[in-house]
């Protein structure tokens, strides 16, 4: 072990960080012999998650997208918050073949308004007989299910989606074919996927037309993409994401960028040859510590990243704490004048690059002192 | 609330209290170790809020398994492992794709990480890293453990915890390089 790793060992042997106290109370909550009382927060996720797994059955059972559309409702119901709440729910059922062409449009090549919401991806895929009338609600992070939940019943907060996606390759995978996106602006999209039946696939020569699907077109550095193709078994796709990584095991695959540019993703499946763009921005860093010395002191997007942003942070309990816009974004971890308490902020952004084109965004910025 | 400053007991009388299931000896168990492994949390987690997940995740396993502690090292590691091993729950349920990385160049001389860079700034930069460079040097460089049993940990190739090794390294002496650099300007 070198002198290099020695420093950072001992330096983290004394580090003592404050624990937000209510955390004992969460602990001493679980602990056997003490009364069991329902809190809000990570304990309480499981009893949402079940509550939404009878939503969602219900759901899908009665109409596809009732549930989406009460997200649709609910976004457009109240402007302010459609910003900061917008998931995409990416809905796998089987649809037809010419179908598919339609909603291949929809999906990988959304108008300009559309922007593209990279933050909240889950999909709500049906067990293949729904004999048992059982649904998975598969998502990258506990956090997007909790956005979806939240949206679901109407409690809107923010999101904090965007650094799971970094991390969690592979987040959609699946044998059945595609794919809803319901989206702000084309709330159509959803009602297509309503319409059409689930079709039973028996016949190999009724495959679908082969889809390229991205998990996200655009976003910072580090950017992890998932690509994945609506072919069953899929076995002889190949992907070639542009960042010398390929890939030909499966339906899907995975990449992060580490560096800015326009990437151009490939996917050769059954002889076709599909292709989407994306692009990524300079990395924000997220996390920073405004203690004054000097030292990661100031959170920033630099107009380095080739981008103007408009961006609004929130703290936990979504009061609204800083807001700016242009290609330079600095926050020095005040709010009216004070510094703010230590822990996760939020932060929503919409992102237009140099080209022209748009993206939002959520995170999180972590603040030590 | 504020937390009363514990009163000094030793961690085997502290053991011995939670095994009679002394409710006030598990706060204070708590209250002892809680921000150390906080600390630890942390350095496993990209999101404040991550960690605090792991660390209320963690201390309801050290209470639950508490019998299981024999007494053979010290009370803290046991701690911090039930902590570690926690985090790697979390990060295995990610399913990771984890690809052999080419070894990269050396960068030059290591860098000296100026005194007044605490372990605050650290953690900032190491937060920088992805989630598996992140996870390798924590295990290898902190905890101490060999390539061979990270292998095992995160269920990859001894190979792959040594290249992943070599690049979060590399990655971090950048990162320090730039902080001295931000340090430097602003001392003048």
């Amino acid at each position: 072990m070198s002198r290099f790793e020695e420093q950072f060992k001992n330096s983290f042997d004394h580090f003592e960080p404050e624990v937000d106290p209510k955390l004992w109370q969460n602990i001493s909550q679980q602990l056997p012999g003490t009364p069991q009382v329902p809190t809000a927060g990570a304990s309480a996720g499981k009893g949402i998650l079940a509550q939404l797994g009878i939503k969602g059955i219900a759901a899908v059972i009665t109409a596809a997208t009732l549930a989406i559309l009460g997200v649709n409702y609910l976004l457009n119901k109240d402007e302010n918050t459609v910003q900061v709440q917008a998931p995409v729910i990416h809905q796998e059922i089987s649809i037809s073949d010419d179908k598919m062409a339609e909603e291949q449009a929809e999906i990988n090549m959304p108008s300009e308004n559309s922007n593209d919401e990279k933050s909240s991806n889950a999909s709500i895929i049906p067990s293949s007989g729904n004999s048992e009338n059982k649904i998975a609600v598969k998502s990258n992070t506990t956090d997007s299910k909790t956005n979806i939940e939240k949206t679901l019943t109407g409690t809107l907060n923010q999101g904090k989606g965007e650094s799971e996606m970094k991390d969690s390759p592979t987040p959609i995978v699946s044998d059945k074919k595609t794919v809803a996106v319901p989206t702000k602006s084309n709330p159509n999209t959803v009602a297509q996927a309503v319409n059409e039946e689930p079709i039973v696939k028996t016949n190999p020569a009724a495959a679908p037309r082969p889809v390229l699907i991205l998990s996200t077109k655009g976003g910072f550095a580090p950017l992890s993409v998932t690509a994945l193709t609506n072919q069953e078994g899929a076995v002889n796709a190949i992907f070639d994401f542009g960042d010398g990584k390929s890939n030909s095991l499966g339906a899907t695959a995975n990449t992060v960028y580490e560096d800015p540019g326009t990437y151009t993703v490939a996917c050769e499946v059954n002889g076709v040859k599909l292709e989407q763009k994306v692009t990524v921005f300079g990395q924000v860093h997220s996390a920073f510590s405004p203690n004054g010395d000097g030292i990661n002191d100031v959170f920033v997007i630099s107009k380095d990243a080739g981008i103007t942003v408009e961006i609004r942070i929130f703290n936990r309990f979504g009061k609204m704490i800083y807001s700016n816009k242009g290609n330079t974004i600095s926050w020095d971890g005040t709010f009216e004048g004070r510094f703010v308490d230590t822990g996760t902020y939020l932060y929503d952004i919409f992102a237009t690059s140099d080209g022209g084109s748009t993206f939002k965004q959520k995170g999180t910025i972590h603040l030590f002192r | 609330m504020s937390l009363q400053r514990p009163l000094e007991m030793t961690d085997e009388q502290l053991h011995e209290a939670i095994l009679r299931e002394d409710a006030s000896a598990q706060r204070l168990l708590y209250d002892k170790f809680a921000r150390k492994m906080f600390g630890v949390c942390l350095r496993y987690s990209k999101r404040h809020d991550e960690a605090e997940d792991l660390l209320q995740e963690g201390f309801i396993k050290v209470f639950q398994k508490i019998s299981s502690y024999k007494r053979e090292g010290s009370l803290e590691g046991w701690i911090r492992r039930v902590m570690v091993n926690t985090a790697l729950d979390h990060i295995r349920q990610q399913k990771m794709l984890w690809t052999d990385l080419e070894d990269v160049a050396e960068q030059g001389d290591e860098p000296v990480i100026g005194d007044e860079i605490g372990a605050a700034e650290l953690m900032v930069e190491l937060q920088k890293l992805p989630t598996g460079f992140r996870t390798v040097f924590n295990l290898f460089a902190i905890e101490g453990y060999s390539h061979r049993e990270i292998g095992e940990l995160l269920g990859i190739s001894e190979g792959t915890s040594k290249s992943q090794y070599s690049r979060a390294r590399n990655q971090l002496m950048i990162l320090v390089k730039e902080l001295n650099k931000e340090n430097t300007y602003s001392t003048k």
